[in-house]
């Protein structure tokens, strides 16, 4: 039988778009839509995956690996049990577990904080992924020994606001009393580190389509 | 900032806030005014938009670390375990579609010896768990069915597709065409039809058959192309046959050339 090739990226219905999207990796796109179906092998494969950077950023947070395993173990179970949650069109399947895990170490370090509730963290992600290609591309564009250079730029107030935030936790009125700074401070260095980062990482775009280079060696961001 | 105020934030506070929101550092009051500003609020927020997103690219700077290997066991025990919240809603409606009740297995429909003259393949059925071996299960089936099973078993390369509508298996073949094996397909409304698809690794999907069954207990298809190429196999639920997907997969399974 003949191959018939189908453009199926502008067809499909609006909520329904469980093919593929041009911004996220083929393969996680597929994955999620798997593990969506019930297969739970393909949440075995998002585990081989990314399982290893989970750890890293849980224990990184927690600084406890029994804990950090913990919180990796919870956060794939909430992937696979929640999976309806993840919508594409926001960001990464990776990204999404990256923050289901962050978040849930932060929820640990922060204790039995009594506004974050279990499935808390879980909401919270969906807010934290955003539509913007910019962060998606430079996952696949970059290491993470360049994305270090590119972070080691940034001034150090702000880099260690994004560190106090991003891996400790704090809030930005933590972050003002702990560096002894207003709170506008605290909050415009996240804003400003953010924004610096995000213009070292962004991609040139020409019209429609985006050429990225990904890694395959060792170094590379794609498994 | 108080909780009134923060329940009243306006478009240059959320502004000023994009940074803490990406990466988390909002308390709860601040972080819920913030998202439904963003939801509601005309203006288009540029930059707070751009921002988030970016927590995961700071994660991406750590150096992976190798979990226990027990880790993996756990989280797929607890897997099996745990239903998934939307699998879990349909189920009790028991009428949403395609989801509306398990068939019988029938092992003696004319449907099924007919099917597998031709598969030279066979499935691990699943209505009464996944955990039944292939072999036990065959061992209480026919002695046909045992010796199609010794074929798949000697090397056939078989990928397990499951999914809200059933449970089977995509059989590779050596020759021409492959096979899909379903066992406990859920009955469709009057007039629909299962589609089967394979897609590539770029997602594009192929329609390779169909299946219209009201009990079909074990249904067996030929596939009108081989696995070759492909990188997944999909069921949906359409009306008619269709070139395009027109709703989302109510099985999944993935295929390793």
């Amino acid at each position: 039988m003949p191959r018939r090739s189908v453009a199926v990226f502008q067809v499909i219905p609006a909520g329904r778009p469980w093919l593929t999207n041009s911004d996220s990796p083929i393969d996680d796109t597929l994955l999620a839509d798997r593990i969506r179906a019930g297969d739970r092998e393909a949440l075995g494969e998002l585990y081989d995956r990314y399982a290893s950077l989970a750890l890293a950023l849980a224990i990184r947070v927690v600084t406890d690996r029994f804990t950090a395993e913990d919180v990796v173990h919870d956060a794939f179970v909430a992937i696979w049990q929640h999976i309806d949650r993840f919508d594409r069109s926001r960001g990464s399947l990776r990204g999404w577990l990256l923050t289901v895990v962050r978040n849930r170490a932060i929820d640990r370090i922060r204790g039995a904080r009594p506004t974050m509730e279990v499935g808390a963290a879980d909401e919270r992600s969906l807010l934290r992924t955003g539509p913007n290609p910019t962060w998606e591309l430079a996952i696949a564009r970059i290491s993470a020994i360049e994305l270090r250079v590119v972070l080691a730029t940034l001034p150090a107030e702000q880099r260690e606001a994004i560190e106090l935030a991003y891996f400790g936790g704090r809030t930005y009125r933590e972050i003002a009393r702990l560096t002894g700074v207003p709170e506008g401070t605290a909050s415009g260095r996240l804003r400003l580190g953010l924004a610096k980062l995000r213009d070292a990482l962004r991609v040139p775009v020409d019209g429609q389509s985006v050429a990225v280079p990904v890694r395959t060696d060792g170094e590379g961001r794609e498994p | 900032m108080s909780s009134a105020q923060s329940d009243a934030l306006d478009c240059a506070r959320a502004d000023e806030l994009a940074g803490a929101a990406a990466l988390g550092a909002l308390d709860t009051t601040e972080s819920q005014a913030i998202t439904q500003h963003v939801a509601t609020c005309d203006m288009p927020h540029a930059e707070l938009r751009e921002l988030l997103g970016s927590n995961a690219v700071l994660a991406l700077a750590l150096d992976p670390m190798t979990p226990n290997p027990t880790l993996r066991e756990r989280i797929m025990a607890s897997v099996a375990a745990t239903p998934q919240a939307h699998r879990a809603a349909i189920a009790p409606a028991g009428d949403s579609g395609a989801s509306i009740r398990r068939s019988r297995l029938d092992w003696s429909s004319v449907g099924l010896w007919r099917g597998l003259a031709g598969a030279a393949a066979v499935v691990i059925i699943a209505l009464g768990g996944w955990n039944i071996g292939l072999r036990q299960q065959m061992a209480v089936q026919d002695a046909a069915l045992s010796a199609i099973a010794d074929v798949v078993i000697g090397g056939q390369p078989a990928y397990s597709v499951t999914g809200l509508a059933g449970s089977g298996y995509v059989i590779d073949s050596d020759g021409p065409g492959s096979t899909f094996l379903v066992a406990g397909l859920e009955e469709l409304p009057s007039g629909d039809i299962y589609e089967l698809w394979l897609l590539d690794a770029a997602g594009t999907p192929l329609a390779v058959g169909t299946i219209e069954v009201a009990d079909p207990g074990l249904a067996v298809v030929a596939l009108e192309q081989d696995l070759s190429g492909f990188a997944l196999f999909a069921v949906t639920v359409e009306a008619e046959r269709v070139d395009t997907p027109t709703g989302d997969p109510v099985m999944v399974g993935a295929i390793r050339n």
